[in-house]
């Protein structure tokens, strides 16, 4: 009897440890589905960096993405730094994959070098800001295991719907992160709301989406991101100029070798 | 020239605003001598100079044409060789999707390795900036390059060469004794040789090849005495080269190599080394750390010299990943044939916004009367830059 009542348990166990899993990567694929036939981006963003004591400092970037055309392989990224002016013109490339380490290159204007670099450095910060690389990359599925939590009201500024809670823990190497915790639109299946853990698993930053946009009929975009550190109590605000989707963006701007010409 | 430059200056009128972009950094430096100068008792012990970099684009979007002009203007305290007004870049190019032609004087940089950058041979070396060997005169050029997916084909036709300057004698810097202000150029060499140059860049997933092919007067001069006086010989050489780099995760190996053939015997230049991400520090600074291998077998008596013959490099790089972007290099170049060797540091940060503090010290040790660069042995020297951008 205690037997039978035992594994009754471990099966009421696992049927809800694979049904929160499921349940989890189906929210990450509707996520993904709903964002996806975008092809191509333009935008501007300003980068607002504020340390503890109330020290500000802005960054000017202008960023293109490409959306991947083959299954296994990510976007594809573009940064081109305007501020501050001594790294004017510093370009960051990007071909995020998913499986394989990333191939990034940094195109460096007062030496006319561009240099291919290692992408280990997922957890370093993104200009000196709050962001890591990896909290830029593009939103890939199979990088991380979802665990679906619970629906609840959103927090901030959405807190008129539910939200799905997801822990999403990182399969990629190098992560500067045991776990993050995401709250997704129940609705319109976009992030409002990110809680990263370190890797001793303390709560280390905080994401809020704001100033959602929708473009094409089809695509929301978030256009203030703010990045709290609730360690260092520095934070960074990103404000994002409108997003051009109809640019034609051209595809072979991607190219390492032609980021020497990139205005 | 003058022509070329009242074309381009005349057609800064036409563009709009939002198809130029014009900057300028504005800078000092400052260099602090610690040793006595072996050249002249009374020689300075610190030296004040001051710049301006302008550097304007025309790139209108109606056209395919786009322009470019970037100079240095110089001036310094004590060596009027400092004094000087150089045009780095001055170029009008052809944009397709598939090709770019550029006439014009230009800046070019090739290679992978961080110790010296011996595939890196179009650009002659101005060694009255810096002695690194990084900082470069404009190179008058027709170059054509060739985009395919991930892989570039270049070619170069370069009509003028230009001579190494270098510091006034008994100056800091300078060589052991005056440099002849005309140089030699046997044979088929002569300023007015035209020098070509081709290259193909191949990417294969983690592996990029660079393969040169360069003929033309040597960058480098091969240095004779008459009547105590240095005279520079620039000979037609022949050069083959390869750049290669492997990119992991977190390490780089880096390899470039060239066969020079023109001074007597056919001779190897040969770099070789590792560039590994370690652990960062505080999850906030990123380090690097820098191991390269120079080999040579040129004979110097015949051959432009060489200090990278033998050589380790062994370095730190740190980034601290800041709002100021505080940067530092720390290394060493042993020579491990004689034990001489020169250590840097280099170091940077951002203030104010648009201002940049910049730190350089360069010691030489060992440096004995047998090597070609001994005349540098008292020459370690610190730097302290500041500059603003805007």
């Amino acid at each position: 009897m205690k037997k039978i009542f035992y594994s009754y348990l471990l099966t009421i166990f696992f049927f809800n440890l694979s049904y929160a899993d499921q349940k989890g990567i189906d929210i990450a694929k509707e996520t993904v589905k709903r964002n996806t036939g975008w092809v191509g981006s333009e935008v501007v963003f300003q980068m607002i960096l504020k340390n503890a004591s109330g020290g500000v400092a802005e960054r000017k970037i202008r960023s293109m993405a490409l959306e991947n055309d083959k299954p296994n392989e990510g976007d594809k990224s573009l940064s081109i730094f305007d501020t501050p002016a001594d790294v004017e013109g510093t370009i960051f490339l990007s071909h995020t994959k998913i499986k394989k380490p990333d191939d990034q290159w940094l195109f460096l204007p007062a030496l006319k070098r561009v240099k291919r670099i290692s992408s280990s450095n997922k957890s370093g910060p993104f200009m000196g800001s709050e962001y890591a690389y990896e909290d830029l990359l593009s939103f890939e599925i199979d990088r991380f295991t979802h665990t679906f939590l619970r629906e609840e009201k959103c927090p901030g500024s959405f807190k008129d719907v539910d939200c799905f809670v997801v822990e999403q823990t990182p399969t990629y190497e190098n992560s500067g992160y045991t776990r993050r915790i995401v709250w997704t639109h129940k609705n319109d299946y976009i992030a409002v709301y990110i809680d990263y853990y370190d890797r001793k698993n303390s709560l280390l930053k905080s994401l809020t989406f704001d100033n959602y946009k929708l473009y094409k009929n089809k695509f929301w975009r978030a256009h203030e991101l703010n990045m709290v550190n609730h360690q260092t109590k520095k934070s960074t605000l990103i404000v994002y100029e409108a997003y051009n989707f109809d640019a034609a963006i051209d595809k072979s701007l991607f190219n390492a070798n032609k980021l020497k010409r990139i205005r | 020239m003058q022509f070329f430059l009242f074309i381009f200056f005349l057609s800064l009128n036409v563009f709009a605003e939002n198809d130029f972009s014009f900057k300028t950094e504005l800078g000092v430096d400052y260099r602090i001598f610690p040793e006595k100068s072996t050249r002249h008792p009374n020689d300075q012990k610190s030296q004040f100079s001051g710049y301006l970099k302008p550097e304007l684009e025309l790139f209108p979007s109606d056209s395919k044409f786009e322009y470019k002009f970037s100079g240095l203007l110089r001036n310094d305290s004590s060596d009027d060789a400092r004094d000087y007004f150089e045009i780095k870049e001055l170029f009008v190019q052809y944009v397709d999707d598939k090709f770019d032609l550029t006439i014009g004087s230009i800046q070019n940089f090739w290679g992978v390795t961080e110790s010296a950058h011996i595939v890196d041979i179009i650009n002659q070396k101005d060694f009255r900036e810096d002695l690194d060997g990084e900082k470069k005169l404009g190179q008058p050029s027709v170059r054509y390059r060739r985009y395919f997916d991930m892989d570039l084909f270049s070619f170069y036709i370069m009509p003028y060469f230009r001579e190494r300057p270098s510091s006034t004698f008994n100056k800091r810097f300078s060589s052991a004794l005056p440099v002849n202000s005309s140089s030699l150029f046997p044979g088929s060499a002569s300023k007015n040789h035209i020098d070509f140059s081709t290259r193909f860049q191949k990417n294969l997933g983690n592996n990029d090849i660079g393969l040169i092919f360069f003929r033309g007067n040597s960058r480098d001069p091969i240095v004779t005495i008459e009547n105590f006086n240095i005279v520079n010989t620039y000979k037609i050489i022949n050069l083959i080269g390869l750049d290669y780099q492997y990119t992991s995760e977190d390490l780089l190996i880096k390899l470039e190599t060239t066969n020079t053939n023109g001074f007597g015997k056919s001779y190897n230049s040969t770099v070789f080394g590792f560039e590994k991400l370690l652990p960062s520090i505080f999850n906030r600074i990123e380090v690097n750390t820098l191991l390269e291998f120079q080999f040579d077998d040129r004979n110097i008596s015949e051959a432009p010299a060489t200090s990278l013959d033998d050589d380790i490099f062994f370095g730190f790089r740190f980034n601290f990943n800041d709002i100021n972007d505080t940067q530092f290099l720390i290394g060493s170049n042993i020579d491990t044939n004689d034990t001489s060797s020169f250590s840097i540091l280099e170091g940077s940060r951002r203030f104010l916004d648009s201002y940049k503090l910049s730190l350089t010290y360069r010691g030489f040790n060992n440096y004995n009367n047998d090597q070609p660069f001994y005349f540098l042995k008292n020459d370690d020297h610190i730097n302290l830059n500041i500059s603003i951008f805007f």
